[in-house]
């Protein structure tokens, strides 16, 4: 065990440091110059080479790359061109909304999802079955932002029930964590119907049926337990999905998040703030895919008892020499 | 089952409790903003509040509340002395500023020469954005005379020194606060003579300001809070504006304008500004160098059509190449200099320049910029009639500066402003010296000697009549194509009186808005 997270651990540095060499040549190849966007359309020549010579941007690729490389590894995400204030700190005041956003849209997904899922599931063909399919059909196909100005069409101009923009108490996030919610859960919704499906066939869930446990039981103990790894798989997919990919929910809330701050300093070609932003975003994902990988031991003995044998097979190999 | 439904209870209290530890339920900033204050709602964020480093009008619209110039328009756009009570010329390249006495900063400290001086100074020593506003000051021969007057040097006569001290980026600001809190703008610096102070900035959120109790306007502000919020999206702000969100709503897009006008309690207030959008045309690439094949496109083009299109009754046609009131305007240029569709003229031009048969040309626009699509779209149906197979290339933002900048492009619609109310901050970006230069890349001498010429003329009357000379020459090379005069708008609830739109800078003054009584 100790070995796989070690393992892990030190591919994640390698993915972290790869995705920064992405991130760097992507944005050195992207067409502006940030000093016109800092000086605007009065700028002379003259001023333009100035800010060059202030930021290292006439600096060659590698010498450049070599910089934001050793920036990073001393954890400096470096000064935003138009803040002026480091990036770590303007990340961090906009990380909370994203993680509530994200994680609000997720536990929704998470219980609207897992329980249409397995209702779909259990009464298959049924009347449920056939309008949850196609709830989670619209769900996963509708475009966030289109959904998102709709609710707020109904709920906040027609309505008045809730406010459009903002994020300052529960009622300012009804709207964006439900846009969210609702696309999260589709997805959850369709793989906890597939997998329950496959796994509700299985010898061992006609075994407890014959041995008189109750239908909850068997559906809960025995079968979710046993669908829950796919299950997971897309929870985490759709939570690393949702980091980085709030921007238009955010954009049409007008919620500070991250997502939206970094497609602001594209336009702006604030570089080290798109590089620090995607490496936050990706440092998460990282985290949470490794989360996830712990959770399948945990969820099913099969894994963790794996992990167990190969440990033990270690030992005895030793013992043998 | 017990065991069951206690784990679900669990899960749930967890989540509840997860939810309160986020802060889904309050959030402080908002709670304490809600008592007697104006809600205003700008396009984006500021992204700093130092006065003095940043070109854009949203950073204007936020920060000029808590600084201030030493020179403002009035209502008739005539210049006036603000924090500057009066100043003369020595001589043509050196101006005394007799400052404001009285005037007191937010920590206390009272305005004086030496704050000026630090001004200037920070922004020409770090190359701030500012430096626009103060490149031609030569700040080692500036001279604090007294605490209340200041000796201005520059390299030379400039002719709208004193416009651009008018400028939002020129703000001053406090010495003392900027140099004890180190330069940190949330933590101590961000300290001005403006009628409100700095109480809390949320990045990409808000901007939280009280009133000023020491400001010198006696009677101003008229809100003891004033809430600055950031929404981006047009049609968000929109709603905002028609469902009582905020007290005043900037920008509301062409689009969303008939909807906002018809929700109750709501007034759109508009004005032309000072951005003219022009199709542009390179002088430099074949084969618009060539200037019968653009008068070619000038005759071809129906350009009150396209702006018809485009905008609907957004904004004005553009009657001149500046805007109304701009210093360097002629009534006359529109009748006899701007071009009147005549298809036959056209061809006739294109034949003559060995292009019988036809030409290609194409012209980029920026995405982001739907009504220039839109205009882009509509010229190429018009050319089309004349012979001009027009490529329209609709490219991202950033990419369409980079390829115009680098003047790859045939033809572009871009705006020029004229904020400080005269024509050359339009005429300059025409200049080698600026970055725009490439996008027309006009080698015109005489119009290069006359604009130059205007830049150091200190006398009006000439100063504006050689704006006038260069413009003509020009309209004359079929050079630009005057479109639209662009508009500046913001939806003000019933419920308060006094706004007014600033056109300049697009930096409206809240001191004045006051409620309704």
């Amino acid at each position: 065990m100790a070995r796989f997270i070690f393992n892990r651990l030190i591919s994640m540095i390698f993915v972290l440091l790869a995705t920064l060499v992405i991130i760097f040549t992507l944005m050195y190849f992207v067409p502006g110059d940030p000093a016109i966007s800092l000086l605007g359309e009065n700028a002379t020549i003259e001023a333009v080479k100035d800010i060059h010579t202030k930021l290292g941007l006439d600096d060659p690729y590698l010498v450049r790359l070599g910089r934001c490389l050793w920036d990073f590894v001393h954890a400096d995400f470096g000064i935003s061109y138009r803040s002026k204030t480091p990036v770590f700190g303007e990340i961090m005041a906009r990380y909370p909304t994203t993680l509530k956003l994200t994680l609000g849209s997720t536990i929704l997904g998470i219980l609207i999802g897992v329980s249409a899922g397995i209702v779909s599931a259990v009464k298959q063909y049924s009347i449920f079955d056939r309008v949850f399919t196609t709830i989670s059909l619209f769900g996963a196909s509708a475009p966030s932002f289109w959904l998102a100005m709709v609710l707020v069409l109904i709920f906040s101009l027609w309505l008045g029930w809730l406010p459009a923009t903002g994020s300052y108490e529960l009622k300012y996030w009804l709207l964006p964590v439900f846009t969210m919610g609702l696309q999260c859960s589709a997805f959850i919704m369709r793989m906890t119907r597939s997998s329950m499906l496959e796994v509700i066939r299985q010898d061992y869930v006609r075994t407890a049926r014959a041995k008189g446990q109750t239908e909850m039981k068997i559906i809960i103990n025995h079968a979710l337990r046993n669908a829950l790894i796919p299950i997971l798989t897309v929870t985490g997919m759709r939570l690393c999905g949702l980091l980085g990919g709030s921007v238009l929910v955010e954009t049409v809330f007008a919620l500070p998040g991250i997502g939206k701050y970094i497609l602001d300093s594209v336009s702006f070609q604030d570089y080290p703030v798109v590089q620090g932003g995607v490496m936050w975003i990706c440092f998460n994902c990282v985290v949470i895919t490794f989360i996830i990988d712990m959770l399948y031991g945990a969820v099913d003995p099969r894994i963790r008892s794996m992990y167990g044998v190969k440990k033990l097979s270690r030992r005895q190999s030793v013992k043998e020499v | 089952m017990k065991r069951k439904r206690t784990g679900i209870c669990w899960f749930l209290a967890a989540v509840f409790i997860a939810m309160l530890v986020m802060g889904y339920f309050s959030d402080a900033t908002a709670a304490a903003a809600r008592a007697d204050k104006l809600t205003v709602i700008l396009s984006a964020d500021p992204a700093n509040l130092d006065p003095n480093d940043s070109d854009s009008q949203t950073h204007y619209q936020a920060v000029r509340n808590i600084y201030e110039t030493l020179f403002v328009y009035d209502d008739n756009y005539n210049l006036t002395p603000w924090l500057c009570e009066k100043y003369e010329y020595q001589d043509d390249s050196t101006i005394i500023l007799h400052l404001r006495k009285g005037v007191k900063f937010h920590n206390g400290d009272e305005f004086k020469a030496n704050d000026v001086y630090f001004t200037i100074k920070r922004v020409i020593d770090n190359k701030l954005a500012a430096m626009v506003e103060f490149s031609n000051i030569l700040i080692d021969k500036c001279e604090i005379i007294d605490d209340y007057t200041f000796k201005l040097v520059t390299n030379g006569p400039v002719a709208t020194q004193i416009p651009l001290l008018e400028n939002p980026a020129a703000e001053i600001m406090n010495e003392r606060a900027y140099k004890e809190a180190n330069g940190d703008f949330v933590k101590g610096a961000c300290v001005g003579t403006g009628p409100f102070q700095f109480v809390s900035y949320a990045p990409g959120d808000q901007l939280l300001l009280k009133a000023f109790d020491g400001y010198w306007r006696e009677g101003e502000p008229h809100f003891d809070n004033l809430l600055i919020r950031f929404i981006s999206d047009s049609a968000s702000r929109a709603i905002e504006a028609e469902t009582g969100g905020a007290d005043i709503v900037y920008d509301i897009g062409a689009k969303n304008l008939e909807s906002v006008s018809a929700a109750k309690g709501v007034s759109i207030i508009a004005e032309v500004g000072t951005n003219t959008s022009h199709l542009l045309m390179n002088t430099s690439v074949a084969p618009l160098d060539n200037d019968l094949v653009r008068q070619a496109v000038w005759y071809g083009v129906d350009a009150k059509m396209a702006v018809k299109l485009a905008y609907g009754d957004f904004g004005a046609v553009a009657t001149d190449w500046v805007c109304p009131g701009i210093k360097g305007s002629n009534p006359d240029l529109a009748a006899n200099y701007f071009p009147a569709r005549d298809v036959e003229k056209a061809k006739k031009c294109l034949a003559e320049a060995g292009y019988a048969n036809g030409v290609e040309l194409e012209i980029v626009v920026p995405s982001n910029n739907q009504e220039r699509c839109d205009m882009a779209e509509v010229f190429q149906a018009q050319l089309a009639e004349v012979g001009i197979k027009v490529k329209v290339n609709i490219m991202e933002s950033s990419a369409w500066n980079a390829y115009i900048l680098a003047g790859k492009q045939q033809m572009t619609i871009y705006g020029f402003s004229a904020a400080d109310f005269e024509a050359d901050r339009a005429l300059v970006q025409f200049m080698p010296t600026s970055v725009n230069y490439n996008i027309c890349k006009f080698d015109n001498k005489e119009f290069q000697e006359i604009t130059a010429k205007s830049f150091v003329t200190l006398d009006e009357n000439e100063r504006f009549q050689l704006y006038r000379d260069a413009i003509t020459i020009l309209m004359k090379n079929h050079v630009t194509i005057p479109l639209w005069f662009k508009a500046l708008n913001a939806a003000v609830k019933n419920d308060v009186t006094g706004f007014k739109i600033s056109r300049s800078y697009e930096h409206h003054y809240l001191q004045y808005v006051a409620p309704s009584k």
